[in-house]
């Protein structure tokens, strides 16, 4: 199960750096989106939002 | 700025850039030209001669043009729980101590001229890792699902205050994360009580943050305003928000108010670096900063590394005169900047009554308008001090807290 950012996203792109598997990316929107098939759910990212944008697909 | 300079200079610079683009800029910021004197590294002075804008690093020598808006800051204050306020300003309101500009037109202007001077850009791209090899640096990149290995003389790490790339890059080793915050930053309009061209803090546990909240000018025009928040792990910032603007005393000037934009970031606060650099790799501004350097302080960062890497492909020690220089220019590397920083302290420390007891004794002084995190507190305290005989007998208990502090 991948992390997913949700529309609450404000594009700081906070999260990206902290993917040890460089899995999130900008989207064009400027808005930051999950590689579902890279993410290793290891949460990183969601420590990272400061918007409480990003949970597990699980939740 | 470093990769400009190297290029000006004659030299291939690379710019691994996490963004797609520099037409969006959404991490929060407050973005603001600090007048102060030797303020991060130098004298900056920002100049309008016939609407063309230039900030002027006066020891530097440096001068970068600006085509943005700038909004003046006359007034800081401080508030209190029941608004007893310190107020900190220049020239009786009328010399401003900062100037808030705009970032993303800014970097993009900076960009532009990069690619002008032949600088390459590798945007939408991480940096996964790397290695340091002694005659080259390694790094690990990657661009949509692609990871690539690309080498280069020497690696400049200009990543921010999370300093991850840093770790990658083993210069993080014996620097303690102090803190993880989180800032969201709203544009709003409708905001009562607040004046234009003034930047305003919040202290106390009524305002329902361990941070003071902040309200400051936009770039937008009279009205409207940047709410900043900062939360933590047990406490975000939306909860934050939320609390501030509805339930704290600041609740009745946000009865008509309404959210524009939201930005955000987060911010992990290390330790300084003494020694910036480990062998070609040498991490500069707020990568290596305790939180920061400011934009200006960025600017010379990045010019002072552009000319320590041009000494360093010339057989000199660039980086130990870089080293040399960064030490002495910015404030938290200084010995006692940890300690001035805890001594003053006034979150944590006080109640709310007792805020209210020592904004009280500086309500009416102006003192002076700066910007320093390190300067600020030290007024205040400066201040609060005339009055020590009167705190000794009046309120016992705050002046006890004041000898433990060391300030008395």
């Amino acid at each position: 199960m991948a992390h997913v950012i949700s529309n609450e996203c404000v594009g700081c792109g906070s999260c990206a750096p902290f993917c040890p598997v460089g899995a999130i990316s900008q989207a064009q929107t400027g808005y930051y989106e999950v590689d579902s098939e890279t993410c290793v759910d290891c949460g990183s990212c969601e420590k990272a939002c400061p918007v409480e944008a990003i949970s597990s697909d699980k939740k | 700025m470093a990769a400009l300079k190297l290029a000006e200079a004659g030299h291939h610079a690379t710019v691994i850039e996490q963004k797609n683009n520099m037409d969006i800029l959404n991490r929060a910021c407050s973005a603001q030209f600090i007048m102060d004197d030797n303020y991060e590294a130098d004298v900056l002075r920002v100049k309008d001669e016939g609407g063309v804008k230039k900030l002027i690093f006066t020891k530097y020598g440096l001068e970068v043009p600006y085509t943005g808006k700038l909004v003046p800051l006359y007034n800081k204050y401080y508030h209190s729980p029941k608004n007893h306020t310190i107020r900190f300003t220049r020239n009786n309101g009328k010399e401003p101590f900062s100037y808030k500009f705009d970032k993303q037109h800014f970097l993009k202007s900076l960009y532009d001229t990069c690619v002008q001077k032949g600088v390459e850009f590798m945007m939408g791209t991480l940096v996964m890792g790397g290695k340091d090899l002694g005659d080259k640096v390694e790094v690990i990149v990657k661009h949509g699902k692609e990871k690539t290995t690309l080498t280069c003389k020497k690696l400049l790490i200009a990543e921010g205050c999370n300093a991850v790339v840093s770790g990658k890059f083993g210069l993080n080793k014996d620097r303690p994360c102090t803190m993880q915050a989180y800032c969201l930053k709203y544009l709003m309009e409708g905001i009562t009580g607040v004046e234009n061209n003034s930047w305003n803090l919040f202290y106390g546990s009524v305002y329902h943050s361990k941070t003071a909240p902040i309200i400051g000018p936009s770039l937008e025009g009279d009205g409207i305003f940047e709410v900043t928040i900062t939360g933590t792990p047990d406490l975000m910032p939306k909860q934050i928000f939320k609390d501030f603007t509805t339930l704290s005393p600041m609740a009745p000037h946000f009865k008509n108010a309404k959210i524009l934009k939201k930005q955000g970031c987060s911010v992990k606060s290390f330790m300084p670096m003494k020694i910036p650099y480990k062998g070609n790799v040498l991490a500069i501004g707020d990568s290596a900063a305790m939180v920061e350097v400011e934009t200006q302080g960025g600017f010379l960062c990045g010019a002072k590394a552009a000319q320590a890497v041009i000494d360093e492909l010339n057989g000199k020690p660039g980086f130990e005169e870089y080293t040399k220089w960064w030490q002495k220019s910015f404030e938290f590397n200084g010995e006692d900047y940890l300690a001035v920083a805890r001594g003053y302290m006034l979150a944590f420390v006080y109640t709310d009554d007792e805020l209210d007891y020592l904004f009280a004794l500086c309500e009416g002084q102006v003192l002076h308008g700066t910007y320093s995190q390190y300067i600020t507190p030290k007024l205040i305290w400066d201040c609060i001090r005339l009055n020590t005989e009167k705190i000794k007998t009046e309120r016992p208990e705050i002046f006890a807290k004041m000898q433990k502090m060391g300030l008395v």
